[in-house]
């Protein structure tokens, strides 16, 4: 890496993308590729490093997609300066005070209750949150099946780290369509994508969704 | 990470921004786009820009491609089939200056497709994304001119006025009426409108392995359909969904499948039927297939309803 920028005297700042114009739209693109098949993992250029604790999918997902007019919310272990530092010289993101005021939120595994997050209205839906959480690893099979928009049928998928309450969770905060939270999950340089539409089913418990 | 800056970026040779929009107006966009992925058939406001060209150019389209578009992509354009309208060039023209992009007219070769309406007869692969350019995207607008009312509607699923507005038609026609833009239901949920496609198209948007983006300018909207996703044409049980039928078959590559478009061939009114598709004709005549080439002496059309004039 190249020298990093100074903007306080004890805080370097690490550089963003190279190119941000291509580099912006090239996330976005795998982004809405992965949210508009839900399950379905990618694997992300290398066009920003990992900022400490944040992966450099979730790096580079904000990089591409935060600003002024997006609220961020990040959870506790995620509150360093040199993530904060990073985020808000880059992207200019302000930070929100509590969940429930973030439009896009990142967590470092499932440390804060969906519940806390905007669903949005029934009128204006897209004001809920979007929600990134960082995982251990991703697998295209797993103890998780998916249907629903996006879905061609049903497909299988694994998230490690995310107990089984997540999705009783996740499934009652998504119980008011079209109100909900859309998940891109992050693992290192994956991301996977699970909108609201997502119906997601556990094996283990077959016939008591 | 290996920094080596892409210094031939079409920005810094020729002076405009990639795809003309600015990286807050695509973010914006992009952010908007993610949002109608995720509520399907569900129209999400966007703070539109002014771009270089008239509302009725399709500018929400431009403004969605704009924002989707990168330089590996390869992007077709067609307005009623055709990749050689002024519009079509115009807008190829656009994409070609200010991102640098590859452009074809082969639907099999475009990532990207923009349309003006019609949806290609050869069936859309899960790599490639049609962007759609919509006049007018409330499809309750022509019941409830209201917009706090419509957005209301589609909050809770209110539509029963739709379908008491669909069947007073056929009580006054014996049928739907509406050719084009004929209204579709998506995953069950959103009413929505297809833009001024013949209802022959709508049937291919329905599980579909392409992401459909629509993008409506003039009313600063966006909505999507994710790839496999159900998408219903409104009809009744005793007046099922049926789309046109053309007793012709086109006279320059002899298909019985595509949608026909009607040329006046003289001033006594013969009429050749050619697919309106200009590019899934071309390809079907350089595989070896004929049509008669014969125009149809002049008669009552009764076949198919005349193309829509709205534009985008
Ligand atoms: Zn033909």
């Amino acid at each position: 890496m190249t020298a990093a920028l100074s903007l306080t005297p004890t805080i370097d700042i690490e550089p963003g993308f190279i190119d941000p114009v291509r580099d912006s739209q090239m996330i976005f693109r795998a982004v809405l590729d992965v949210m508009a098949r839900p399950g379905q993992i990618a694997t992300l250029p290398a066009l920003a490093e990992r900022q400490d604790r944040l992966a450099p999918a979730s790096t580079m997902i904000c990089l591409a997609l935060i600003d002024h007019e997006t609220p961020l919310w990040l959870d506790e272990s995620l509150m360093i300066p040199g993530i904060t530092g990073y985020l808000r010289f880059h992207t200019g993101a302000p930070l929100a005070s509590s969940p429930s005021q973030a439009s896009v939120a990142v967590l470092d595994g499932p440390s804060t209750s969906l519940t806390r997050f905007k669903t949005g209205s029934d009128a204006y839906p897209e004001n809920g949150a979007t929600v990134i959480i960082q995982v251990p690893g991703l697998s295209a099979s797993g103890p998780l099946t998916l249907s629903g928009p996006g879905v061609d049928g049903e497909a299988g998928f694994g998230v490690e780290g995310l107990p089984d309450s997540f999705w009783k969770e996740r499934e009652a905060v998504n119980a008011g369509f079209p109100r909900g939270v859309d998940l891109i999950l992050c693992a290192g340089d994956k991301i996977a994508a699970l909108p609201r539409t997502t119906r997601v089913s556990l094996h283990e418990v077959e016939g008591d969704q | 990470m290996d920094g080596t800056p892409n210094a031939a970026t079409p920005e810094t040779l020729a002076g405009y921004n990639f795809a003309y929009l600015d990286e807050q107006t695509k973010r914006m966009i992009r952010r908007a786009t993610l949002k109608a992925v995720a509520i399907p058939g569900y129209q999400v406001p966007f703070g539109s820009r002014e771009m270089p060209l008239p509302y009725g150019w399709g500018t929400g389209g431009i403004q969605v491609t704009a924002s989707i578009i990168g330089v590996e992509d390869t992007l077709k354009v067609i307005d009623q089939g055709a990749d050689d309208t002024t519009n079509a060039v115009n807008i190829r023209r656009f994409f070609a200056k200010t991102a640098g992009v590859a452009t074809t007219e082969k639907t099999a070769e475009a990532s990207i497709i923009q349309t003006r309406h019609r949806i290609p007869e050869e069936p859309l692969r899960a790599d490639q994304i049609i962007v759609y350019q919509v006049p007018q995207p409330e499809p309750l607008r022509f019941i409830e001119p209201r917009e706090a009312e419509t957005r209301k509607m589609h909050a809770l699923s209110e539509y029963g006025i739709m379908h008491v507005g669909l069947y007073e038609e056929i009580a006054h026609f014996g049928r739907i009426t509406q050719g084009y833009n004929y209204p579709v239901q998506v995953d069950d949920r959103y009413i929505m409108a297809p833009s001024p496609i013949p209802k022959f198209d709508n049937p291919k948007m329905d599980h579909m392995p392409a992401l459909q983006l629509f993008g409506a300018g003039r009313e600063k909207r966006i909505y999507a359909v994710p790839p496999h996703t159900k998408v219903k044409s409104l009809d009744f049980e005793d007046h099922p969904f049926t789309i046109e039928s053309w007793e012709q078959t086109c006279a320059l590559c002899g298909s019985e499948e595509s949608y026909l478009d009607e040329v006046i061939t003289d001033d006594r009114g013969s009429r050749l039927f050619v697919c309106s598709d200009s590019d899934y004709c071309r390809t079907r005549r350089d595989a070896g297939h004929e049509g008669s080439g014969l125009p149809v002496p002049a008669e009552p059309d009764t076949t198919a309803s005349e193309p829509a004039g709205e534009s985008s």
